[in-house]
């Protein structure tokens, strides 16, 4: 017999979180390289460029100069020299972050000035930047931090803000980074239609483009830079129809959202019998067949996105779920206090993300892989000592557990709330912004990517230590029959601590996962966790893994598919979608009392 | 040793029978929540207080005498509100009280004002609708921060779209209606309006961000958010995530002020909006000062945050509450409630955002509007400020159209009567 | 099963002294002085909890049930005296056109359109029944009855059981609580009902007569403003006036008589409590706690006595909401968030779950240590902060589990028995 006893556990479990944990980082590294493969700058054949420098500067204190007229053309020119340090100057420009900080002779001199720095005492300076490479603005080999007073502020105009505007798409076009040349390359086929970008557009979309989905971005935009224009009589409708029949070839998304708006322009041109009748009606029923391509790829659009929201917002449930699945489904605890053991992890994570220092203007991304086993190991040791002074007494009077561990969730959030605030940032890895596009329109974030590989991770994880190691075996025994795995000699009480630290473990990691797409507030266990959990879990059937994988993946993916449904104008909505989906689990209940995976035979008679 | 333990029994319920009472000292109650749900923006209004009493006593007090703040925790449990302010006027005699976030809060602990006569400061902007002469509004009216902000939507950025999006109560709820009502009578038709709300904590924003995207699609749309506490952060990582950035679609916050955006990932929220009265980044150096002592307070009193704290609208509102109190005690040379109430009406002041003034006659103030972009460094850049002060309405004309407001309610005859 | 019917007789003696104590002694303490009229407002509130903890009290000691969502019935009363003194309310608001008031609090949340007018405003239907004064008294019970006959009736039928029971009340706690938020429903959204002003003003007996309320409406809430009385000196007055205009809620009188009736409701349902478990009936209570498939197997139902304590339980909790709302004079849906309900739980557990003095015990000591922790407290060695209840309240609840697990109903029976034995040979047949 002595074989069933176990070695002390920690010694265990250790090799088992560095293999979980790289497994996780394996898993983490591969939306990376998919952000990696876009934001490699494409080496574009476009000269970046192509005027001297000086010409650039010569402009530039004209914009100091109060005279509107003086500052159109200014800008007018800048824009057409292409450089991309413009993107940036124009876009301060625009913001009023562009000041005049005039020499003691009065001279202009043109600095950017973008935040006030404190020093030691909160006396605030503004650090001024060179205006178009963004270094800092030296000054006898030092930054020039003057008084914030001492700038004179040279902000536009309304009317000078639209061209700035304007003109700092024009300068994305050539930007050398993908997701700005792209946004350019978007921006200029929305309205007010920059005409004057045509025929760079036109260059990108012919062959001097290699991104593919650029390429395709700027024929759409010459399309709807067409279809835009504005129109009196039948033929400059002809002609925006034939840009709108080339929009549907390629399945613009964009166009449908303009569609009603040409109809209104034909109707007006019908009731001002501009046109008559019979050219209207074909228009019309060019319009109906063009409408009737993009709404079938719109709902085919909607239907992959609602089933992929369904899943990511499943994996979170299931993700958050897990622990509670083995503090409450295996071992009866009512833990209110699973929640704040999330929290926990989330505040770990936080923890990691200081010790690294990232922040949103430095970014450290190797702090969210260490920040993952250290939110486990931080929530295990809280729930190591939950069960030590409280759980452990509470085994058999589980209902009771519902009480004590209540009261370390009261407790365990004000301590937090009195050490950090309620206030704190967690940043995201700057890998989790964006997403990544499957097929035309279907974007599939990063950040929830992620979190489905570390849910479904963490389900092999579970499973894997409690179906397949030693470790487990004792777990099943011990929660099945007590009494005979104790008398066969199995050290219930390591067993109970092992079992427990390990579901509140599993807890922390659902918190660090949180952090990527949600907020870390104190409370956030008791307010947006808790019930949830404890709904998945009974409804997948208390003891079973299995069942919270299927209850997770159902509760989110029917949630998902209510919400945008519509009756007559009535949109069921977040509100309404959750009392339904609500009512469905109660109506479940009733079905199936026990659960989705009821236990059976003698277990579910314990129950 | 039974008897020793009787004996401390009978100390401690002693000790919590009978307070020690403090002597030459003026008491004004602190009625935020120090837990629960609104303590996340809370706590940050009751630190501002205390530092706006600290500053007085060290200028010598009000009336010559010292001012003792009573602090109280509601909770966020409104019900605990009317308990708490009951509590605050009978038994602890305070000349006056600070508080209160919510709509809800202040409406459960209104009828304790009211019927003990007593004077409360409310620093929060909300939907109006409103006007008890018991309570001071030092934050904005609707008309003082949504139209202006709608206002500039339309002409500035642009936009023919709108997106009016919001957490399920009151003040989204009258918010959008008076929004709409602007919109309408700008000419905008009615399905470019479109309006969504979410219940509170609502944490999953997808479907709604990809909705957004469709609309936003024709490249002219905006949103106005009045998205309101936790849910914010998941909504804008949301919409990041999905792809959107301040070009495709911009976003017109109501409800996200500097000491939110400490709480988010701020990179992807660049170029957004945010409509309010008062902003950290106002230039001038009453505000330099305010930042800087209060920064200074929160690194001196070992407050959570520390230096890396901010002011923002409803700090500076709670803030100058206090001083619009003391100057009114110092005219009137009272702490009488009926004298004081009399002595803030019209009562001119400066605050760190500038000059201001009570409006004579309906309990609110006379502010600037502002609006600001979101910079990197969670600041806002403020790209629009009204010229001078707006003036503020306490009943919305757009719901009230033909100008038969309702009288006001409480004050000293329980009757709206002065 | 032993101990419940011997602790029932036990409590007796407390209880008796409890009601002393609140009919007499606080009284007498308000008469010298000593409590303000908001201490026994307080009181008042915290006893309709008392009733509400006395029905969790007596569906989850004695028969077993752990329902999740006992403040939902709660606000089911609440919200239904609250639409009563909606009606009769504050002078703010309109009159539709059929000359039905429109409450403020009401109006400001209306969902009508832009571009209509707030004449086009009519009070919803379901609101109507509660201008009538008994007809709200019986729908406050009958409403959280219905309800839980209703969900008792599918639920025990199925044999939904132990923790999945709760988990599914739980489900509907939150259901309705986000129903209940919407201001689309016409129930004022999440700033709830307010500015109540009289309770039981003649008119709300009368069938209901449009012009004529509208005449009495605006006679009474025009310039005409007597009737909103304010402190002792008038109220003589008051009396005189009663019966066109109501008693008002801001009257000392009146909250002491709210005080008086919640007392002698608390007293009613906690005899009618007694009167249960100790019949026959609560035999079987009791047999389906310990043993429901044998109770089964002896040819009982045990689902019809499960929804029959579920209905007692959730319309005790409906007159709770109900003794609540007028004390409170507001209620908002706040009361109906899930945590809300585990926290009756708390009371019940606190107090002790296997005797009803218990769960009324809980009720009041957890409320009343709340609101003492959550302000400034100069105790004679230290100035206690508010910042800290949380973590004070949550080792108190977990010593309660750990070292008292029968509740603090406990403490009370060993200084009892201690008592007694001092005065009285102890009857040695009991041990």
């Amino acid at each position: 017999m002595s074989h069933l006893i176990p070695s002390p556990f920690f010694w265990k479990v250790f090799p088992l979180l560095n293999n979980f944990c790289s497994l996780l980082i394996f898993l983490g590294l591969i939306p990376v390289s998919f952000a990696q493969d876009k934001k490699v700058p494409v080496e574009t054949s476009i000269e970046t460029n192509t005027q001297p420098n000086i010409d650039l500067l010569s402009q530039l204190p004209i914009l100091a100069s109060g005279d509107d007229e003086l500052i159109t053309e200014a800008i007018t020119k800048l824009a057409k020299t292409g450089d991309t340090r413009l993107e940036s100057f124009f876009e301060l420009y625009r913001q009023g972050s562009v000041y005049n900080w005039p020499t003691e002779d009065g001279e202009i001199r043109i600095v950017v000035n973008l935040e006030t720095v404190m020093d030691d005492d909160f006396n605030e300076f503004a650090p001024l930047l060179e205006p178009l490479t963004g270094k800092p603005f030296l000054v006898d080999g030092k930054q020039a931090k003057p008084d914030l007073l001492d700038l004179e502020d040279i902000s536009p105009g309304r009317k000078l803000r639209s061209l700035v505007n304007s003109s700092k798409f024009l300068i994305r076009l050539f930007s050398p980074d993908y997701e700005t040349r792209i946004s350019g390359v978007k921006k200029c086929g929305d309205p007010p239609f920059m005409t004057e970008a045509m025929t760079s557009l036109q260059d990108i979309s012919n062959d001097k483009e290699e991104e593919e989905k650029i390429r395709w971005t700027a024929s759409e935009s010459i399309a709807l830079i067409g279809f835009g224009q504005k129109s009196e009589d039948f033929e400059g409708l002809t002609s925006r129809m034939d840009a709108l029949e080339k929009l549907s070839l390629l399945n613009s998304l964009r166009a449908l959202a303009r569609i009603d708006g040409f109809e209104k322009d034909v109707e007006a041109l019908e009731n001002s019998e501009k046109i008559n009748s019979k050219q209207s009606a074909t228009l019309y029923k060019r319009i109906s067949k063009v409408k009737k391509i993009l709404e079938s790829h719109k709902s085919s659009v909607e239907l992959a996105g609602n089933l992929f929201r369904g899943l990511s917002y499943g994996s979170v449930l299931i993700l958050i779920a897990l622990g509670l699945a083995i503090t409450f489904g295996l071992m009866g605890v009512i833990n209110m206090a699973h929640g704040e053991l999330v929290m926990i992890g989330a505040y770990a994570t936080y923890e990691v993300q200081m010790y690294f220092g990232h922040s949103p203007e430095n970014s450290v991304n190797e702090y969210y892989f260490f920040a993952l086993p250290i939110a486990f190991i931080a929530s295990a040791a809280v729930g190591l000592l939950m069960e030590k002074f409280v759980v452990r007494h509470l085994y058999n009077r589980p209902l009771e557990s519902l009480l004590a561990t209540w009261g370390v969730s009261l407790l365990l959030i004000q301590l937090v709330r009195l050490r950090y605030g309620d206030n704190i940032g967690v940043n995201a890895p700057t890998w989790a912004r964006g997403g990544y596009e499957i097929s035309q329109d279907v974007v599939l974030p990063f950040a929830r990517l992620y979190l489905l590989a570390l849910s479904a991770a963490c389900v092999a994880f579970i499973y894997f230590i409690i179906r397949k190691t030693r470790k487990g075996m004792l777990i099943r025994a011990t929660m099945q029959n007590r009494d005979m795995a104790s008398s066969l000699g199995v050290r219930t009480r390591n067993v109970d601590r092992f079992t427990f630290a390990l579901g509140s473990g599993i807890a922390g990691v659902a918190g660090y996962g949180w952090t990527i797409v949600g907020g870390v507030t104190p409370d956030m266990g008791t307010k947006l966790f808790i019930v949830d959990s404890f709904l998945v879990v009974v409804a997948g059937g208390v003891g079973e893994l299995a069942g919270v994988l299927c209850s997770g993946l159902g509760i989110g993916v029917i949630t998902k598919l209510i919400e945008p449904l519509e009756f007559g104008g009535f949109i069921i909505g977040p509100v309404w979608g959750k009392v339904i989906l609500l009512a469905l689990i109660v109506a479940f209940i009733q079905y199936k009392p026990a659960g989705l995976f009821a236990p059976k035979g003698r277990l579910g008679d314990k129950k | 040793m039974k008897k020793n333990k009787l004996k401390l029994a009978i100390v401690a319920l002693l000790g919590l029978a009978f307070s020690i009472p403090q002597l030459h000292a003026v008491k004004i109650g602190v009625l935020h929540s120090l837990s629960g749900t609104m303590a996340i923006s809370e706590t940050s209004l009751k630190d501002v207080v205390m530092m706006a009493v600290k500053e007085i006593n060290e200028a010598g007090g009000v009336l010559g005498e010292k001012v003792e703040a009573v602090v109280v925790d509601p909770a966020s449990d409104w019900p605990l509100f009317a308990e708490k302010a009951k509590e605050l006027i009978t038994e602890e005699k305070v000349a006056v009280t600070f508080g209160c976030w919510t709509s809800v809060s202040r409406k459960s602990c209104l009828p304790v004002f009211e019927e003990e006569n007593a004077l409360l400061f409310y620093p929060v902007q909300y939907e109006g609708e409103e006007q008890s002469l018991n309570v001071f509004y030092t934050a904005a009216s609707p008309n003082q921060q949504l139209v202006p902000a709608a206002k500039y939507m339309a002409e500035e950025m642009g936009c023919k779209k709108f997106y009016l999006l919001g957490t399920d109560y009151v003040f989204p709820r009258t918010a959008n209606k008076v929004l709409k009502a602007y919109l309408k009578a700008q000419g905008v038709p009615d399905e470019n309006v479109m309006e969504e709300y979410t219940p509170f904590h609502h944490q999953d924003y997808q479907t709604i961000v990809s909705k957004v995207k469709e609309f936003a699609a024709s490249g002219d749309a905006c949103i106005l958010s009045t998205i309101n506490g936790d849910s914010n952060v998941p909504f804008y990582k949301e919409f990041a995530n999905q792809g959107l950035t301040s070009d495709d679609c911009p976003i017109m916050a109501f409800s996200v002020s500097e000491d939110e955006l400490r709480a988010m990932d701020v990179p992807p929220l660049v170029g957004h909006l945010a409509a309010w009265n008062y902003f950290q980044s106002v230039k001038s150096p009453e505000n330099a000062a305010f930042v800087k002592a209060f920064k200074k307070f929160c690194v001196e009193s070992g407050l959570p945050g520390g230096a890396k704290r901010v002011t923002c609208d409803p700090i500076e509102a709670a803030y100058f509450g206090v001083y619009v109190w003391k100057a009114a005690v110092e005219k009137c040379g009272s702490f009488d409630v009926d004298k004081v109430r009399k002595a803030v009406y019209g009562l001119e002041f400066d605050a760190p955002g500038g000059k201001k003034s009570m409006h004579p006659t309906n309990q609110h103030t006379l502010k600037p509007v502002y609006i600001g972009e979101i910079l990197k460094n969670g600041q806002f850049k403020i790209v629009y400020a009204s010229d001078g002060l707006v003036s503020p309405d306490s009943y919305s004309s757009y719901l009230w159209p033909d100008g038969d407001f309702p009288k006001p309610t409480g004050g000293p005859n329980g009757d709206g009567s002065l | 099963m032993k101990n419940s019917d011997e602790k029932l007789i036990e409590n007796k003696g407390s209880f008796g002294a409890l009601l002393l104590i609140g009919f007499a002694v606080l009284p007498f303490l308000y008469g010298e002085g000593i409590f303000s009229i908001g201490d026994i407002n307080m009181l008042g509130r915290y006893m309709s909890f008392a009733i509400l903890a006395l029905g969790l009290g007596l569906l989850w000691g004695y028969v077993g049930i752990l329902s999740l969502c006992q403040f939902t019935f709660f606000c089911l009363g609440a919200y239904a005296m609250g639409m009563h003194l909606a009606h009769h309310g504050g002078p703010e608001g309109i009159i539709d056109a059929n000359g039905w008031k429109i409450p403020a609090c009401l109006f400001v949340v209306y969902p009508y359109d832009v571009g209509e007018s707030s004449g086009d405003a009519l009070v919803p239907g379901f609101w109507k029944p509660f201008w009538n004064l008994p007809l709200t008294l019986i729908l406050g019970i009958l409403i959280p009855g219905v309800t839980a006959f209703l969900l008792g009736y599918f639920v025990f039928r199925s044999r939904v059981r132990g923790v999945y029971f709760a988990i599914l009340t739980q489900a509907i706690a939150v259901a309705g609580w986000l129903v209940f938020c919407r201001n689309d429903v016409m129930l004022c959204g999440t700033n709830g009902l307010t500015r109540f002003d009289v309770i039981a003003p003649s008119e709300s007996f009368h069938t209901f007569n449009p012009v004529d309320a509208k005449d009495s409406w605006i006679a009474s809430h025009g310039a005409n403003m007597d009737y909103d009385l304010n402190g002792d000196e008038k109220l003589d007055q008051l009396d005189y006036s009663i019966a066109d205009v109501g008693f008002s809620l801001s009257s000392e009188r009146v909250q002491l008589w709210l005080y008086w009736i919640t007392l002698s409701c608390l007293f009613g349902a906690y005899l009618l409590c007694r009167w249960i478990v100790k019949s026959r009936l609560g035999k079987v209570l009791l047999a389906i706690r310990d043993d429901e498939p044998t109770l089964h197997f002896f040819g009982y139902k045990p689902h019809i006595y499960k929804i029959f304590a579920f209905c007692i339980a959730a319309a005790l909790a409906g007159l709770a909401g109900m003794l609540f709302v007028p004390q409170m004079k507001i209620v908002t849906p706040s009361n109906m968030e899930a945590y809300r309900s585990v926290l009756v739980v708390v009371w019940v557990a606190v107090g002790g779950r296997s005797s009803l003095g218990g769960a009324v015990l809980g009720a009041l000591s957890v409320n009343l240590l709340y609101n003492f922790l959550t302000s400034e407290q100069d105790l004679l060695f230290f100035k206690w902060s508010p910042d800290y209840w949380p973590i004070l309240l949550g080792l108190i609840f977990i010593a309660v589990v750990l070292y008292l697990p029968n509740g603090l109903i406990e403490i009370v029976n060993k200084l009892k028995k201690k008592f007694a034995s001092s005065h009285l040979v102890t009857n040695s047949s009991q041990k």
